[in-house]
Parts: C-alpha cells; sequence; structure tokens
C-alpha cells in the first residue's frame, strides 16, 4: 500500500487506459493508479471511501461509459456530502458544449479533452499528475 | 294605416349601388341612387334619360373589353325571360370626369331583376352592381387570368412601343427641317445684326451735330445769364434745358461708341503724355462735388509719368470710374485714386467705401447693352454702358482691369496699362483730350443726384388730392410735380422702395411711377403695393419710355390702371391723372354710402338680422330682432342662438347648421320656436345662409328671423273658418233655372266667352263619363237633399284638352228653407293633380323597386312598423304571404334579442349603425352569417321618421373563407410536421456527430500511441523501411485527425446555437492576427491591418473561426512568395460591413470561384499544400449563419482577395 492517495481513472476504452498507464509510467508518476471500467464500478468505490478506505488525489473520469455514464457518476460523487470534496477532472474526447456545460453544471474541478497525439498526451498526464497530486492541496 | 312610406330615401340611402332602366331598347337610365352616383363617379342629371350605353360606354383602348356586349345580353335576357340573371363579375371601364379621357377599371358584380307590372309586363329592369374591384385585384393576383391579363398587356404596350417609335421617327425628321431652317434664320440674324450696328452708328452721328448745336448757344446763353439778374426761373430752366442737352448727347456718344467697338472700329489715337497730369486734371472735376458733399477725396500721384497711350480713352476710363465711384458713395464717405508706375506698367486704381459690388455681380458690371428688365438688379444710373465703355477701353489700351472688393469693404477698380505704344503703333504729336460736353454731363449728373430732395409736401392744401411720384430721374420727378402741383398735394420718391414706403405712409390718392428704377423697379413695387390691403384701390400710372405692347398688358395685369409713354404732354398727363383720382373719390363715396346703406338696412329692417358666428355666438343683432325676442342688444350678444331656441327644435337647427358646415347645403330655411325673454314661446320663421371666406373656409351665418307668430294664429284660426273659395263661381237658381257663371269657368271648361252658360245637361260633355258620373251625383244630392259637396273630376275640353278642377258646391235656401238655389266653385287643379299622379307614380315605382330589390330590405316607423319591405326580406325571413305592414317588427319577431333592440333605438337617435359579417343561427340550426346596416331616415321637417334596415346574406363568401383557413390550418399541420420530422433529422446527425467526437478518435490515439512507442522503442530494431511506414503512419493518423476536427467544427456550426452580439471586427482582426503571431513570425509575412473601427452584429467564436481560416489560408498560400504579404482591408456602405483579406500567393483560377467554398473541394495537391477542404466550406457556412456572405477575388499567381460582408452596427456608420 502506498503512502501516497491514488488516482482513480474512470475509462472503458482497454487501449486508453493502457495508453494512460503508459503516459503515467513514462513520466515516473509515483501515486498508484485504479482503474474503473465502467461507471459502476466507479461508484463501487464510493462505500469503500466511506468506510475509510484512502480517498484519491483526483478522479480522472472519461464521460462515455458503459452502464453508467460519466454525468451520472459525476453527479453522484458531487451530490455526496463528504466525497465531494475529490477532486474530478473529466479526460475525454468530447469537446461538445452541452457536456462541457453540463460537466461544469454539475460542479466538476476541471475539463480536460483528451489529445490524439501521443507527445501531447504524456504532457496532459504529466500535467495532471503535478497539478493534481503534487500542487493541489486537498481538504483533510 | 301606416303612413306612406318615403320610398324615394330608401332608394338613395341605399348602400348598395342600384339603376333603374326602362325596359326600352336603349335601356333609358330612369333613376338611379346616391350610391350609384357616388361609385361610377358620375353625376344624376348627366345619366337620367340618357341609354345606359351612351354612359357607360366601352374602354377604346381595351380590345379585351366585352363589358358592353356582356351587360346587353343579360338586360335582354331579363327582358325575354322576365327572371332575373346574376352576371359573371364583369369588368367595366368608367370614363375618367376629370376631363383627362382616361378610364379607370372596376369589378362589377351586377344583377340585373325584372320589375313587372300587373300584366306581368316587364316595366322597369332594377340593375344592381356591387363594386368588387378591390376583391377581384387581390384574387387576380394569383389567378390564371392574371397571366392572360399581362399578356394582353404586353401585346398593348408592345403595339404602342411600335407607335411610339413611328412618331419619334416622325419628330426626328421635322427636328431635322427645323434645324435647317433655325441654321439660315441664324444666317440671317448676323446680317441683321451687322445692319443693325452700322445704322446705330449713323443715327448716333447724326443726332450728336445737331446736339452740339444746341448745346453751345444754351451754354452761352447761361454763361451769360449767371451774370446778369435774370430772374431766378429763367436760370433754372435754361440750366435744366442744357443738362438734359448733354444727357442727350452722352448718351448719343455712348451709344456710337458702342456700336463702333462692336463693329471693331473703334480707332485708337497713340500719342505720349503724361498720365500723372491727366489723372490730377481729371480728378479735380471732382473736388468741389467731394467738398459740397463732404466725401474725403484722395489723389496719389507720383509728379509725373510719361505714358503711351490714348489720353482721350483714358480720360473717359477715369471720368467713368470716378463718376461711378461718387454715385456709390455715401455723403462723409471717402474716395481715392491712385497711380503707380513701374518701368513697364501704370497702374491706376479707383477705390471707394460705398456698398461695393457682390462677387457674384462682378462678371456682370462690365457687361455691354444689359438692359435688365428686372431693376433691381440695375444699380446705377444712366444707360448702362459707363463700365462697360472703362472695360472696352481698357482692353484696346492692353490695359488689363480687375475689379475687387477694397479693404473699406466698397468697390476697387483696377486697371493696369503698358506704358509703351504696341511696337508698330504710330506716335501722334499731341495728346487729344476728352470731349468737354461729356466732362460736363458726368458733373452735372452727379450735381442733380447729391441735389435731389424729394418736395415738400403742402400742409395747406390738405383737402387736395395727394399725389405721388416716383421717378428717379430728379429732373423729371421735379417737372411732373411742378406739373401736379396747382390741383394736388405732391410728394416725390426716387426709387421703388422708396415709392413703397411713401406710399405707406401717406397713402396717396394716385400714384405716377416709372418703370426703369434702380434699386426697385416699378413692376416690382406696383406688385408689392398691390399685396398691401391698405393700398388697395389707389390707382397707379406707369410712365414707359418703351412702347412695347408687352409691357403694358403686363402693367395692366400687375394691377396698373393706365400707363403714359415718355415722352407725354403735360395735358395727357393731367387729364390721367385727374379722371382716376376722380373716380377713385367716386368709388369711396360709393362705399362710403353702401355701408350707410347697409347699416341703416341693417338696423331698420323690418325682419330679424342677425350674424352668427359658427359656434352660434350673436356677433350682430339689429333692433328688430331684439324686439322679437325682448333682450337689449348687449344681453342679446353675451347668449347663443342655442339659448335662446325652444329645446325641442334646438336638434333640426344644429343639424341644419352642421349640413350647412359640412358643405351639403349653403342656406337653410326652418320654421322653429324661440324662447323670447319674458319667457314666452314664439314661432319664427328661420332663414340662414352661410358666409364663407375667400379660401372656402366658413365664416359666420347670416340669419334672418322673422316673427310669424300672428301667422301661426291666424293660420290656425283659418283652418276652423275654412270656406269655399272663390276661383270659378256659379249659381243656378232651381226655382227659373237660370244659369250664371264668372268668366274663370268659361276658360276652365274651354267654352267660348260670347256664350250663354251651359245647361247642366250640357256640362255633362265637360267631363270625362266616370267623372261626370260622380260629379253629377253629388249635384244631385246637393239639389235634393241640400249636401254641400267638393270632388274632383276630369274636364275633357272641346279641343281634347284634358285637366283636373275640384267642384265644390253648396245648397241656398229661402226664407221657407227650401232650396231655392245652388252655387259653387270649379277650382282648375290640373298641375296640383299631375303633381300628385306623378308622385304617386313615383311611389308605385319606388315600391316596385323595394319590392323586387335583390337585397333584404325593410322601412320601419318610429315605433317599428313596417312600411316596407322587399320581396327577398320576406323569403329571407321566412315571413310567409301575410301583410306585414303595419304590425311591428318585434310583433313579427318576438325572439328578437335586446342587442337589437338597443341598435334600433339607437338608429331611432340618429345613428347609423353597420356590420360587415354578423353570425346569425337560424331557427333550423343552420349558421347564417349576414352584412347589415342600420339607419335612420328623415322626414321633410328633418325629423326621424324610422329606420331602415338592410340586410345581405354574406354565408357563402363565409364559407369560402372558412374553406381558406382550413386550407392554411392543413397547411401549418403539414409544416408543423415536416418541421418534426426535420428536428428528428437533425437530432439523429447530432449524435452521429457526437459519436464521430468519441469513437472515431478513440481508436485513432490508439493508433498514434502505439505507433509512437513503437518508434521510441522499437525504432533501433526496425530497418529504414520500417521506420518510413511509421513515419507515414503517423501522418496519416494526424491527417486524420484533423478531418475529424475540422468536420466536428463544421458540424458544430451548423448545429450550434450562434449569438448574435455588437462585436469590434477590428479588435477580433487583431486578436486572431496575434494568435497567429508565432507562424507570421517565422515565415516573414507582412501583415497589414489598418482598419478603422468596425462594429458588426454577429457571433464571436463564429467570426473568429472565420479570421482564422481565412489567415490561416493566406499564410498557407502564399508561403512561396517572395515577400510573402497579407492586408485586411474594410468597406462599409449603409447596412453592411465588407472586410477584405488580400494575400500575394498563389492564388486560383476564378472558375473555382465556387467550388473552393464546398465541403471537401481542394485545388492542390496534399504534399504542396495541406488541408482538409473543410476550411472554407466552414467559412462559408459561419458567415451564411450569420446573415453574412464570403466570396472570393483571384488571378493565378497574383494572389487572392476574400471579402466578408457582415451586416453593420449603426456605430460604424457614423
Amino acid at each position: 500500500m502506498s503512502l501516497y492517495p491514488p488516482i482513480l481513472l474512470v475509462e472503458d476504452n482497454p487501449l486508453d487506459v493502457d495508453l494512460t498507464l503508459r503516459a503515467f509510467q513514462r513520466r515516473k508518476l509515483i501515486n498508484p493508479v485504479l482503474v474503473a471500467r465502467d461507471g459502476e464500478e466507479a461508484l463501487a468505490w464510493v462505500p469503500r471511501w466511506e468506510s475509510g478506505e484512502i480517498q484519491p488525489a483526483v478522479i480522472l473520469l472519461d464521460l462515455n461509459l458503459p452502464r453508467v455514464d460519466g454525468l451520472t457518476v459525476l453527479r453522484t460523487l458531487k451530490e455526496h456530502a463528504v466525497l465531494c470534496r475529490i477532486p474530478v477532472v473529466v479526460l475525454t474526447t468530447s469537446k461538445e458544449d452541452r457536456d462541457i456545460q453540463a460537466a461544469y453544471d454539475l460542479g466538476v474541478n476541471s475539463y480536460i479533452v483528451k489529445p490524439v497525439g501521443f507527445d501531447n498526451f504524456m504532457d496532459v498526464a504529466q500535467h495532471i499528475e503535478l497539478y493534481w497530486c503534487v500542487l493541489n492541496e486537498h481538504p483533510q | 294605416m301606416p303612413e306612406i312610406p318615403p320610398y324615394q330615401q330608401l332608394f338613395e340611402v341605399s348602400p348598395y349601388p342600384y339603376l333603374l332602366l326602362r325596359a326600352d331598347s336603349a335601356f333609358t337610365i330612369a333613376a338611379v341612387n346616391n350610391k350609384y352616383v357616388e361609385m361610377t363617379r358620375t353625376e344624376r342629371d348627366a345619366i337620367v334619360g340618357h341609354g345606359l350605353f351612351e354612359i357607360f360606354p366601352d374602354n377604346p383602348d381595351d380590345p379585351a373589353c366585352a363589358s358592353v356586349r356582356d351587360l346587353r345580353t343579360s338586360l335582354n335576357h331579363v327582358l325575354s325571360k322576365k327572371r332575373a340573371d346574376v352576371m359573371s363579375v364583369q369588368k367595366y371601364d368608367i370614363p375618367l370626369r376629370d376631363g383627362s379621357g382616361g378610364f379607370e377599371v372596376k369589378y362589377w358584380s351586377p344583377v340585373n331583376t325584372p320589375v313587372l307590372d300587373a300584366e306581368g309586363r316587364v316595366t322597369y329592369i332594377l340593375h344592381h352592381a356591387e363594386d368588387v374591384t378591390e376583391f377581384v385585384v387581390r384574387h387576380d393576383n394569383d389567378d390564371a387570368q392574371h397571366l392572360n391579363k399581362v399578356e394582353a398587356r404586353a401585346q398593348r404596350m408592345e403595339a404602342e412601343i411600335m407607335q411610339r417609335a413611328a412618331e419619334v421617327k416622325k419628330a426626328n425628321r421635322a427636328l431635322k427641317t427645323a434645324m435647317e431652317e433655325l441654321e439660315q434664320m441664324n444666317q440671317r440674324l448676323t446680317e441683321l445684326d451687322h445692319l443693325k450696328s452700322q445704322f446705330f452708328a449713323n443715327i448716333s452721328h447724326e443726332l450728336r451735330t445737331p446736339l452740339t448745336l444746341i448745346i453751345a448757344p444754351l451754354e452761352s446763353r447761361m454763361r451769360w445769364l449767371t451774370g446778369s439778374n435774370a430772374s431766378a426761373e429763367e436760370r433754372h430752366e435754361t440750366g435744366l434745358m442744357l443738362r438734359n442737352a448733354r444727357i442727350l448727347y452722352r448718351h448719343v456718344t455712348d451709344l456710337l461708341d458702342a456700336a463702333k467697338l462692336e463693329a471693331g472700329r473703334m480707332p485708337v489715337f497713340w500719342a505720349r503724355f503724361d498720365l500723372a497730369e491727366l489723372v490730377r486734371v481729371t480728378a479735380s472735376y471732382f473736388e468741389l462735388l467731394a467738398q459740397e458733399r463732404a466725401i474725403a477725396f484722395q489723389v496719389i500721384s507720383p509728379e509725373a509719368c510719361v505714358v503711351e497711350s490714348d489720353s482721350e480713352k483714358l480720360q473717359r476710363i477715369l471720368l467713368n470710374l470716378l463718376s461711378n465711384a461718387f454715385k456709390f458713395t455715401q455723403d462723409k464717405g471717402c474716395i481715392s485714386v491712385r497711380l503707380v508706375i513701374t518701368e513697364a506698367c501704370a497702374r491706376i486704381e479707383v477705390q471707394d467705401n460705398g456698398p461695393g459690388i457682390p462677387a457674384e455681380m462682378r462678371a456682370h458690371v462690365f457687361e455691354r447693352f444689359t438692359q435688365v428688365e428686372n431693376s433691381v438688379t440695375r444699380q446705377h444710373g444712366g444707360t448702362g454702358l459707363g463700365l462697360a465703355i472703362v472695360k472696352d477701353f481698357a482692353d484696346l489700351l492692353h490695359g488689363q482691369l480687375e475689379l475687387e472688393e477694397s479693404p473699406g469693404g466698397g468697390a476697387l477698380f483696377r486697371i493696369t496699362l503698358p506704358r509703351a505704344a504696341p511696337a508698330g503703333s504710330a506716335l501722334r504729336d499731341a495728346a487729344v483730350s476728352l470731349d468737354e460736353i461729356i466732362v460736363h454731363e458726368v458733373m452735372d449728373e452727379l450735381q442733380s443726384r447729391a441735389q435731389r430732395t424729394p418736395s415738400p409736401l403742402t400742409v395747406t392744401s390738405n383737402h387736395l388730392p395727394l399725389v405721388l411720384v416716383v421717378e428717379d430721374n430728379a429732373d423729371m420727378n421735379r417737372f411732373i410735380a411742378d406739373m401736379l402741383q396747382p390741383h394736388y398735394r405732391v410728394a416725390s420718391a426716387f426709387d421703388g422702395r422708396e415709392g413703397l414706403e411713401q406710399a405707406l405712409k401717406l397713402i396717396p390718392d394716385l400714384i405716377l411711377s416709372d418703370v426703369m428704377m434702380p434699386v426697385m423697379g416699378g413692376e416690382h413695387m406696383v406688385r408689392q403695393i398691390r399685396q398691401h390691403a391698405e393700398l388697395e384701390g389707389v390707382p397707379i400710372i406707369m410712365l414707359t419710355a418703351k412702347a412695347d405692347d408687352d409691357l403694358c398688358v403686363n402693367l395692366l395685369k400687375s394691377g396698373v390702371q393706365d400707363y403714359l409713354n415718355k415722352p407725354f404732354t403735360v395735358n395727357q398727363l393731367l387729364v390721367r391723372v385727374d379722371k382716376l383720382v376722380l373716380e377713385r373719390q367716386r368709388v369711396r363715396e360709393q362705399l362710403r354710402q353702401s355701408e350707410a346703406r347697409f347699416q341703416a338696412t341693417f338696423e331698420q329692417a323690418a325682419a330679424g338680422i342677425s350674424i352668427v358666428s359658427l359656434e352660434g355666438n350673436w356677433l350682430r343683432v339689429n333692433h328688430k330682432l331684439c324686439a322679437i325676442l325682448g333682450y337689449s342688444q348687449d344681453e342679446l350678444m353675451a347668449l347663443t342662438f342655442q339659448d335662446v331656441t325652444y329645446p325641442d327644435d334646438l336638434e333640426a337647427d344644429i343639424d341644419n347648421v352642421r349640413r350647412a358646415l359640412s358643405g351639403e347645403i349653403t342656406a337653410y330655411a326652418m320654421e322653429k320656436r324661440y324662447i323670447r325673454k319674458d319667457g314666452r314661446v314664439i314661432w319664427i320663421n328661420l332663414n340662414v345662409s352661410l358666409v364663407r371666406k375667400p379660401d372656402g373656409a366658413p365664416d359666420y351665418f347670416i340669419a334672418v328671423i322673422e316673427d310669424i307668430q300672428s301667422r301661426k294664429e291666424i293660420e290656425a284660426s283659418l283652418k276652423q273658418a275654412k270656406r269655399i273659395a272663390h276661383f270659378g263661381h256659379w249659381k243656378w237658381d232651381v226655382g227659373t233655372g237660370e244659369n250664371t257663371w264668372s268668366e274663370e269657368i268659361y276658360r276652365i271648361y274651354g267654352r267660348a266667352i260670347d256664350l250663354p252658360p251651359a245647361s247642366y245637361q250640357e256640362v255633362a260633355q265637360y267631363f270625362t263619363a266616370e267623372s261626370w258620373n260622380d260629379l253629377a251625383a253629388a249635384v244631385e244630392k246637393c239639389s235634393t237633399e241640400g249636401l254641400a259637396y267638393e270632388c274632383d273630376a276630369e274636364v275633357v275640353r272641346a279641343d281634347g284638352c284634358r285637366c283636373w278642377i275640384t267642384a265644390r258646391g253648396e245648397a241656398v235656401r229661402d226664407a221657407d228653407g227650401r232650396i231655392a238655389a245652388l252655387q259653387g266653385t270649379v277650382q282648375d287643379i290640373t298641375e296640383r293633380k299631375l303633381g300628385e299622379m306623378a308622385l304617386q307614380e313615383n311611389k308605385e315605382r319606388l315600391k316596385l323597386f323595394i319590392e323586387h330589390a335583390p337585397a333584404s330590405l325593410a322601412m320601419f316607423d318610429r315605433d317599428m312598423r313596417y312600411l316596407a319591405f322587399s320581396q327577398r326580406w320576406r323569403n329571407d325571413y321566412n315571413m310567409g304571404d301575410g301583410d306585414l305592414l303595419g304590425v311591428c317588427h318585434y310583433d313579427v319577431f318576438p325572439e328578437i334579442g335586446e342587442e337589437w333592440k338597443v341598435i334600433h333605438r339607437r338608429c331611432l337617435a340618429g345613428e347609423v349603425i353597420r356590420a360587415d359579417e354578423d353570425r346569425f343561427v337560424r331557427a333550423d340550426g343552420s349558421v347564417q352569417w349576414l352584412r347589415w346596416e342600420v339607419r335612420p331616415w328623415y322626414q321633410a321637417g328633418g325629423a326621424i321618421g324610422g329606420i331602415a334596415m338592410f340586410t345581405e346574406d354574406i354565408t357563402y363568401r363565409k364559407q369560402a373563407e372558412a374553406a381558406l383557413q382550413q386550407l392554411n390550418a392543413d397547411l401549418e399541420k403539414r409544416v408543423a410536421e415536416r418541421t418534426a420530422e426535420l428536428n428528428t433529422l437533425n437530432q439523429s446527425l447530432e449524435s452521429f456527430v457526437y459519436s464521430v467526437s468519441h469513437d472515431l478518435k478513440a481508436p485513432l490515439r490508439g493508433v498514434e500511441g502505439y505507433s509512437r512507442l513503437l518508434e521510441e522503442d522499437y525504432s533501433d530494431r526496425l530497418d529504414d523501411e520500417g521506420r518510413l511506414f511509421i513515419t507515414n503512419l503517423r501522418a496519416g493518423v494526424t491527417r486524420m485527425n484533423e478531418l475529424i476536427d475540422d468536420l466536428l467544427a463544421y458540424s458544430r456550426m451548423e448545429r450550434r446555437k450562434l449569438e448574435s452580439q455588437v462585436l469590434d471586427l477590428t479588435a477580433l482582426t487583431q486578436r486572431v492576427i496575434a494568435e497567429c503571431g508565432g507562424e507570421i513570425a517565422a515565415r516573414q509575412i507582412e501583415v497589414i491591418c489598418d482598419l478603422p473601427l468596425l462594429m458588426v452584429n454577429g457571433d464571436r467564436d463564429g467570426l473568429a473561426l472565420v479570421l482564422r481560416n481565412l489567415l490561416e489560408n493566406a499564410i498557407k498560400f502564399s508561403q512561396h512568395a517572395a515577400h510573402p504579404r497579407i492586408e485586411f482591408g474594410a468597406d462599409r456602405d449603409n447596412q453592411h460591413v465588407i472586410l477584405s483579406v488580400r494575400d500575394n500567393g498563389i492564388g486560383f483560377d476564378m472558375k473555382y470561384n465556387q467550388r473552393i467554398f464546398e465541403i471537401f473541394e481542394r485545388l492542390h495537391r496534399l504534399e504542396d499544400y495541406p488541408g482538409t477542404g473543410i476550411g472554407l466550406a466552414l467559412v462559408k457556412k459561419a458567415m451564411q449563419r450569420m446573415g453574412g456572405r464570403v466570396w472570393a477575388h483571384s488571378t493565378p499567381g497574383e494572389g487572392a482577395t476574400f471579402y466578408l460582408e457582415l451586416p453593420a452596427m449603426a456605430e460604424s456608420l457614423r
């Protein structure tokens, strides 16, 4: 068990999961990365966090998810009395206004469009880690 | 029994047009109602009694016009079938009554209804035509008929064009002939002009000789007189002669010079002389005058200045310039003459501080012979040649003449002369000096102006008529004044403006005026005088030197009473002045008398007379009216006529006033009642006329009021004491059989006066059998029972003439009560009887009309009892066959609601109420739509007699409307359905795009990511070809990614909601340029963006996208230019802002002008110029969505310019 809080990656596309993990690896990410493969899996973490398990430093959330979609996951978390404080970053391909607006309306902390270029993607991964896991202060 | 209905009224007030035609071959118009007259713009008198087709002929311009044939067919149909004929909608062309001969197209929906007599013969045809022009014109628009009409019109227009062309050709020929004639005439005119100049020169020369011979002796006489102790009078007259002889001499000289100049034959005598001396000498002539008028006169000149020129002409120039300066300079003004010399030139300047010459006049003052009719512009006296001569002479001497404003505000004339004569000209020994007479005349003229003063008005002779003399020539003015002085008081004025001022101040009895005068000419003055009411009637005599008929006619037209041609004799003058002054006095006297008479008439009239304001205030009342009403004048004038009118009579009077004010009537008479001051109600007869102002607006009423109270009383008593009137009188003695007749009876029966009275048996032959039966029975009864009788009978005279009489008779009884004799009267009542019969016929006719009218109409009395109704009314309301006349409407229809009763009551009170469509549910449940109108009808006295109701069933029209509405509703429904379909489609498109954004990109990222990893981690294990594959793979991914991005942007542009806002286009452009700054710097592109403030309406993001695409496009295609350059420009009109982006890149062929804006259209290979082929399509789409436009212009190799047009905001238009 790492001392560093994990990052929860919610992503259904296995290629994307693999590439994200590789990107983090290449940038020497020290925080462990947990993966949820759909919305249901992501929400399954909620009772565990409620029962005292360490909360992630940030949740990276895709929007287009099987079973329970990303916006529903986001809403559930942001309506939660305690867990609403976990930063949620939407990491998705969609640049649609309606998606961006909906996410912010639900209280998302950041919205990042997944770049296609792998170099750019790695930059994004590094920025996310640096920002959310190092620079950002979390409520105690 | 209900009163006989006034059918005429009903016919007239009908809101539908009716024409009653006789059933004769011409379809003579028997009657026509107001609506018809109004709608066809005809006049009743002009059409009644004429054949229908004589009044409404076909429009001859329209070969397609078959209206007359259609109408005739229909009318004949009615005649033969004795049934109503409904015509299809007809086009009639109504001749315009404005005298233009044009036609106005009207569409009518006509119905022809036969009016049958008792035997079933068609006696009349009722033509009912409704104007449906608007309806038809509206429907025509989307009608196939319309096409036909347009075609017909085009044909007509073509024919017209052919005709016009022919006319133009003809006009051209005429023009050519005229041109030739003009040329000939011009040639002839040139010849004539030449002859004229020659003639002028001759005449002037001939005149000068005798004039010199007059002047010389006069001068010597004048010198002699000055020395002697001759009377002042004699000196004055000699001086006058001399002065005027000199004026004549100068004018002749001027004319002669002008003629010479014009003919180019003015000789120049070149000589060497001292110009300084000449200037000093010439100026010295004016010194005395300057002193007298306290003018500061300055002469600045060098000691000497030798020039080679023509001294006579130079002196003339100087004299004229100085004379001109003195004319225009006020007393105590200042004038200077300055001579300045240089090596080659001498310059003379004459300067004054007078009013100066306005810039726009400067070019004209030197024009020769400017005989300007409008003398307001003729600022100076004399012949008007003075300055023209200056100019001409200056030219002759090769000098230069300039005119400008002097520093002091006056005029500055500058003449610059060469000091040497032109090479080769012969110099004379001695300089020629100027003609002395001219010098004298110039001085005389200025002198006389200085001395001219209005002759003083002689106060003592105040009773004499006053004549105002307006004449600019002081001598002439004085001369006329002297002539008039013994008989008149005389006032003088020296120009038109002064004349006008004096006339207004003095109000003279007559004005004598010259025509040509400075400042304001005679004609202008007359026009001004005639605009002042206070000078009305002041006679004016014009003095004119020109015996020009046109001028005289103009003068007389403009309000001049008479004119005198100069020269005139003293007698001519006096006779005309006397005549006009006397006439003026006579007219004034008449006016005074007539005013006095009117006053007397007004005050002493036997009837009450008053002037009443439009509001009813008594403005003036006479004694009699006061007596009638028992008020004093002051009391009455504080009241209005409404105050003293008996309340029951007020409404009728006010209604009359209203009709008079509206122009319906000009005067009215009525009997009404007043309430006297003592409260007594009296009957008066009122006659009122409306007086209008000259502009036609009502001004006041004149009311004549006659007290008819006693007449009314007598009338009442007469009624009881009605007796046998004595017209023709007869008496028949029963016992003796003796018969006596008054002469009148002979005349009535047409019996010879020398015959004895006809016996009782004989009398029978004078009557129609029917009449005699009645009459004989009455007489029989009278003779046996003593019953008086009165009956009408028809008389047939021996000559066949018929007439009607009223025969009245009574028995005369003797002392014992036996019938001793019969006596009676015979009164000829033919006229009344015929009138009655005509009236009856008229009533019958109108009754027929109403019964047969194709509309539902009915007439009621004040108690809503039926007076008349049409058959159609009976049918429409299912009233059965019973006799309804006299039955109350509410008894016939008990179900009539209160709302209708209210309407009836309001109309009975005078309102006209109508509804264009009103829904009724009939007893059987069917719905009926009615158009109706209810209006009051008036009795002869003006009181409301009841109401008339008109209804028309418009159900069929409403049904058509409803059908149309249904159609519209269906259409709307279909549109809604289609919109829904489109929405669904749109939504599916959106979800498609959405999935593209996600589902296409994710695998792409995979390809990209792994190829990258492959490249990084395994590149050393691949050969060159393997590495090339990876590179190509990654390039393909990049391109795919761009393509998806652009596609998404394109579809987003199509779908996203635009926010139109006011944008600063300039700032936005600069921001976009800044965003591309890196690339611009890297490629060393010169970007010029010098735009004014441009405010446009658009979507910020959309517009930024457009600009970015255009800029990137320009960067991309100019990358190979030697010095890449991108220039932004702007242009704007009232509604738009146009932004242009110009590059100097490779450009494109204009044949691709449209294609470049299509999606996926590319003109270049990818490796040359990369791109997705979406950029410009995106630009086009965005511009379309923002209500703008984009277009491009290019020449291959010379770059391309893209233009964006956007709706401008007001701010950018300032």
